[in-house]
């Protein structure tokens, strides 16, 4: 039972860990984006 | 090239050989030779993962196309983000977790032999052609530019990457890509630098942008959603997701950098590195181009870049080409009079009068234009050759306009990057011959020396493939046009196949007939509706294989089950 709970607790804590590696790829590449939008709308036509 | 240039180039050579043959004491088996006993860490996989990617024609051709024509072709990666990230949590954990040196291997262990035998031939066959056109590009560069044979380049390149990937495996490969990829970064960073300082006076960065904004370089974002269109925010994200999926995903160059990672954890990281830093890198490769451009506004360009074809025309059609060269030599000073002008109205602060010096400047630059495309078709009819020159601007920029130190820096870069692709290329070739045919089909049991001889022959063999092909790309035009438009025929269908692999109803039979459904619907848009931009080949294929696949799997005769290790792996992802 107890090994079963640690696994279970251990896929938790992965699954949260992947979330929080999502989160941050998500953060950078919308920040990139942004970065770009900005650039095109101040020196575009 | 002055000498100093050459100097770089040579240590840049011996070293990386170097390296590769002192790499090579550690692999005395195969599973050093092909996985580096998947020992290595994150971030040495991720590095290697970016260089692979990166090819010479990255650094010659995507900086010629930001000169040409801006930003736009960075849509091409929106869909690499989240494709990495779906990867790191379905087919990576998955793959890795099923010890597998190649990821057709796992196919057969789900399915069936003929679904492993036809994946691993589609990949040699259009790997082993594309390894020659990776090659071939760059090397009809080199011989342009230093007036080298084809031959000669070609060996200049293949000769050393051969040497050092069929000695040194897998691992030499790896550690290669990551002084590569530094080089290849500090080379575009040092080449920025350069044109950011060697601005005219009174020229800052912001007017230079600006300068380029007016004639739509900076322009990003095309959110038109057109199926025709391959550089669009929707082609890019949707059809780009899909082909990223494929290649990173099911493509043995690429699986086989993550099957090299100490761990699961270690092969997510390595894959998320470039989740991060692809779009970033590609955005400055780009900015480059446009740089170059802009730098190209005050400093006298050649009328055409290509010098073979500058000197052919010259001989061959000298008052056509003296004519529109007085024509080119008006119009660039009218030019940059212009681009001069757009920035002392913003140094002065007047909106209106930087709107007006803008739309003037975009007069001017399509002056320009109109005399190079003249210049253009002329080269085009004296050579009968394709004139089209953007892959020889970057080059030309850095023979004659960087210091001799930088000068070999940057062609060390471009070696660099071809010189990654190609191994990564020869030693994922090598892997699936011995792998998933030598071993598979002809000679199951044998020690492992005898493996390691026949694996580093076949390197070797590929390598020599690769080198024959790209010497006679030129003459086999229409046949690589054929074999690269047969590989977008499957990229989106095999990434159905392991789709489907993922799904526990599904069934060999469904798979394999799955995956000659999809290949065949992607051949019949091409040729019913060849406007359809191929990034959508891989949507459409995938789909198809999933569809077709799954119907079968439920509704035709039953498959064979998944082994017992697989129905567990499945139970313990689930």
């Amino acid at each position: 039972m107890e090994s079963a709970a640690g696994r279970t607790e251990e896929r938790n804590a992965e699954r949260r860990r992947l979330r929080r590696i999502a989160a941050r790829v998500m953060v950078i590449q919308v920040v990139t984006l942004l970065a770009l939008l900005w650039m095109q709308m101040t020196f575009g036509r | 090239m002055h000498p100093i240039s050459w100097a770089i180039i040579a240590v840049y050579l011996t070293y990386i050989v170097w390296d590769g043959l002192r790499r090579a004491k550690n692999t005395d088996e195969i599973e050093g030779y092909f996985l580096a006993k998947r020992s290595l860490p994150w971030w040495v996989v991720g590095l290697s993962v970016m260089a692979t990617q990166l090819s010479a024609i990255t650094m010659v051709g995507t900086t010629g196309q930001g000169a040409t024509d801006g930003m736009r072709f960075v849509q091409f990666y929106f869909g690499l983000p989240l494709a990495m990230l779906i990867l790191s949590v379905t087919l990576v954990p998955f793959l890795w977790r099923a010890k597998v040196y190649t990821a057709y291997e796992f196919l057969e262990h789900r399915f069936n032999a003929a679904t492993r035998a036809l994946t691993a031939f589609l990949f040699l066959l259009s790997r082993g052609m594309s390894a020659g056109v990776i090659i071939s590009a760059p090397a009809v560069i080199f011989a342009s530019v230093f007036g080298l044979s084809v031959p000669a380049a070609v060996a200049l390149i293949g000769v050393p990457t051969v040497l050092y990937t069929m000695i040194g495996g897998v691992q030499a490969v790896a550690w290669a890509d990551v002084k590569q990829m530094v080089l290849i970064v500090f080379g575009l960073l040092a080449i920025v630098a350069v044109l950011v300082l060697g601005l005219p006076s009174g020229v800052g960065v912001a007017d230079a942008l600006s300068i380029a904004g007016a004639t739509d370089r900076l322009r990003t974002f095309d959110f038109r959603f057109d199926l025709r269109e391959t550089y669009t925010f929707w082609s890019g994200l949707i059809g780009g997701t899909f082909l990223m999926l494929s290649y990173f995903g099911t493509d043995q160059s690429q699986v086989q950098r993550h099957f090299t990672a100490k761990s699961v954890d270690a092969a997510r990281s390595s894959l998320l590195m470039s989740a991060y830093w692809k779009i970033p890198l590609q955005a400055l490769v780009l900015m480059v181009g446009i740089l170059v451009f802009v730098y190209y506004l005050f400093t006298p360009a050649p009328l055409l870049f290509n010098p073979d074809h500058a000197a052919r025309v010259e001989q061959l059609e000298p008052a056509a080409y003296a004519a529109l060269q007085t024509e080119y030599d008006g119009a660039f000073e009218r030019r940059r009079q212009a681009a001069s002008a757009v920035a002392a109205a913003r140094a002065a602060g007047d909106a209106t009068a930087v709107d007006a010096q803008r739309g003037e400047f975009r007069a001017r630059e399509a002056e320009v234009r109109v005399v190079r495309d003249s210049a253009l078709a002329l080269a085009g009819r004296v050579t009968g050759e394709n004139p089209r020159d953007v892959n020889y601007i970057i080059p030309r920029f850095a023979l004659a306009e960087l210091p001799p130190i930088l000068t070999g820096i940057f062609i060390a870069a471009v070696l660099a990057a071809a010189m990654s692709s190609i191994a990564a290329e020869l030693n994922s070739l090598s892997t699936a011959t011995v792998i998933d045919f030598y071993k598979r089909w002809f000679r199951q049991e044998a020690p492992d020396s005898h493996f390691l001889r026949v694996s580093k022959v076949a390197t070797g063999f590929w390598g020599l493939f690769a080198c024959l092909i790209a010497t006679w790309a030129v003459a086999l035009g229409s046949l690589i046009e054929v074999v690269n438009r047969f590989g977008s025929f499957f990229y989106g269908s095999i990434l159905g196949v392991f789709l489907l692999a993922m799904i526990p109803m599904a069934r060999g039979l469904g798979a394999f007939v799955g995956l000659i459904a999809g290949m065949a619907s992607v051949a019949a848009v091409t040729y019913l509706a060849p406007s359809i931009s191929f990034l959508w080949h891989n949507v459409i294929g995938a789909g198809v294989v999933v569809f077709v696949g799954l119907l079968l799997s439920i509704a035709g005769p039953a498959g064979r089950e998944p082994p017992p290790a697989v129905q567990a792996r499945q139970r313990e992802a689930a």
